[in-house]
């Protein structure tokens, strides 16, 4: 191990999507940029994902935080293609829309009022509530459940092959000049004269500007500013059933075909800290759910299970923001990495090397939790 | 001198065809073995012929019909005498 501390201009701790798609953006400024990422035990949102880029029917309570999703949507064709040219690999990816399906005139006809709301916050909302005959049209292949009532509609959300996306930014990232060093950071110490010597696995670094995007260990990496980060692991639980011929051009929420054919089922959020069991009764729950809504699905074969741990900020709104007292460190976390990507590499650079957060993120910060900036 | 090995040997049927096998082994291996069957079964999306990988049921690639029944991974299931092994029949048959 050696003791002398390797100097960094700018580093960022976490190459999971978010911090791919940091690092990815950042590379045409001029600046050197290293990409630290340890794998972790529980630190696997970004491989196990659905990767919906999913905009529709979510945060009628915090409109900027809505907007962002359909903000990032619009930006992902453009990136995806280029992210295929740069890294010479194709990047499954589907922007047809997506669909949210309702069991019983209850459930559709929330979800009717919950859409109404958005759309007045928004002013702008493109989606509607859509009957079952119409989801039937939409989605020919399937045979729904008697209790499918119709579905919520929403043309600005899509699909992505999330570990064909994190892949390609990362050999992306070797091409644009990005280094990336597999270690794992134990701990963040400010120094003196400023910047910041990061204690890792593999020795001492030292940087000017560091931006942390570690997922869930950013609690543990921003201590040494904030004792209690307010984010938390959010466990979801899902269920993999094997291939079948491709019958979901646009993807519904809850149970998601992917590219290769298998589908996910899965939709529950759990607050019970780092476990990561499946536990067999919780999963059943979702397979049975998923039976009511395509029947068909209850005689195919179940081929794996897993879970993975989201990255859950308190209020579920994604955080941008300094550390208290350190201007030189930049915080990120969100729960929908994934869908925000292509925000995170287009317009959130400038903010990393010091300016402002663009309009609709400014709010994004960590003082609305009552800290200091 | 080492002793000569004496197996007994099973009967199973692929796709019709007589195959005399060792028994105790599976019938991933039983058909990659000794019907070189190019395929045994096809990727329901793009239709490529597939045939058992891992061995160890993990990949899913070895999906047969064993005794009338689909979806079988042909890898966790030993040969037994008369079995009546046929490629996983194709997905368009499926009703979904
Ligand atoms: C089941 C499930 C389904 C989901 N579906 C979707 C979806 O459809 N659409 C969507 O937008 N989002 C979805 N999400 C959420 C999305 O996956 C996460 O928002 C996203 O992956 C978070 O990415 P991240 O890079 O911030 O964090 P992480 O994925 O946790 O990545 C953090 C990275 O940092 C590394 N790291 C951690 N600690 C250290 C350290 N000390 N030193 C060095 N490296 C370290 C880790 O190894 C990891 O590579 C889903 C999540 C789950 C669990
Ligand atoms: S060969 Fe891989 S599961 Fe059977």
């Amino acid at each position: 191990m050696s003791t002398t501390a390797r100097e960094h201009d700018i580093i960022i701790v976490g190459g999971g999507i978010s911090g791919v798609a940091l690092a990815y953006g950042l590379a045409d400024r001029g600046r050197q940029i290293t990409l630290l990422d340890g794998p972790t035990a529980t630190d696997k949102a970004s491989r196990t994902n659905v990767g919906l880029i999913w905009c529709q029917s979510k945060f009628a309570h915090l409109p900027d935080y809505a907007s962002l999703a359909f903000l990032s949507a619009r930006l992902f064709p453009e990136l995806s293609r280029e992210l295929s040219e740069v890294s010479g690999l194709e990047i499954p990816v589907n922007y047809r829309g997506g669909l949210i399906p309702c069991l019983g005139e209850e459930e559709y006809s929330s979800r009717a009022d919950y859409i109404d709301r958005l759309r007045q916050v928004l002013e702008e909302y493109p989606g509607e509530m859509i009957s079952r005959s119409q989801l039937e049209r939409k989605l020919p292949a399937i045979t729904f459940g008697p209790e499918v009532t119709g579905a919520a509609w929403c043309e600005a959300d899509g699909i992505i092959d999330p570990l064909a996306l994190l892949r390609a930014y990362k050999v992306a990232l070797t091409r644009v000049g990005v280094t990336t060093l597999k270690t794992l950071v134990h701990q963040v110490e400010p120094l003196a004269g400023g910047g910041y010597r990061l204690h890792t696995a593999t020795g001492p670094l030292e940087c000017q500007q560091l931006v942390l995007a570690a997922g869930l260990a950013n609690r543990r990496l921003a201590n040494f500013a904030i004792p209690d980060l307010p984010v938390h692991a959010d466990k979801g639980q899902v269920l993999l059933v094997e291939r079948l011929p491709q019958v979901m051009p646009i993807p519904m929420l809850g149970v998601t075909q992917t590219f290769g054919g298998t589908v996910i089922i899965g939709f529950r959020h759990e607050y019970v800290g780092h476990d990561t069991q499946v536990v067999p009764s919780a999963v059943a729950s979702e397979g049975q759910w998923a039976i009511r809504v395509w029947p068909a699905l209850g005689k195919r074969r179940l081929i794996r299970t897993w879970s993975g741990l989201r990255v859950m900020p308190k209020d579920s709104q994604a955080i941008y923001s300094r550390l208290p007292g350190h201007p030189g460190v930049t915080l990120v976390n969100t729960h929908s990495a994934v869908t925000l990507a292509a925000f995170h590499t287009r317009l959130l650079a400038d903010y990393l090397l010091g300016g402002e957060l663009p309009e609709l993120a400014r709010k994004m910060t960590l003082n609305r939790f009552g800290f200091a900036s | 001198m080492s002793t000569p090995l004496t197996t007994t040997t099973v009967r199973i049927l692929f796709e019709g065809q007589e195959l005399e096998v060792p028994a105790g082994i599976s019938v991933a291996a039983a058909v990659a073995g000794y019907a070189h069957p190019g395929h045994t079964c096809k990727h329901p999306v793009d239709g490529s012929g597939r045939a058992p990988f891992c061995f160890m049921g993990v990949c899913f690639e070895c999906l047969m019909e064993i005794n009338g029944l689909p979806d079988v991974q042909s890898c966790l299931v030993t040969v037994e005498e008369g079995m009546q092994v046929r490629r996983q029949p194709l997905p368009e048959s499926i009703k979904l």
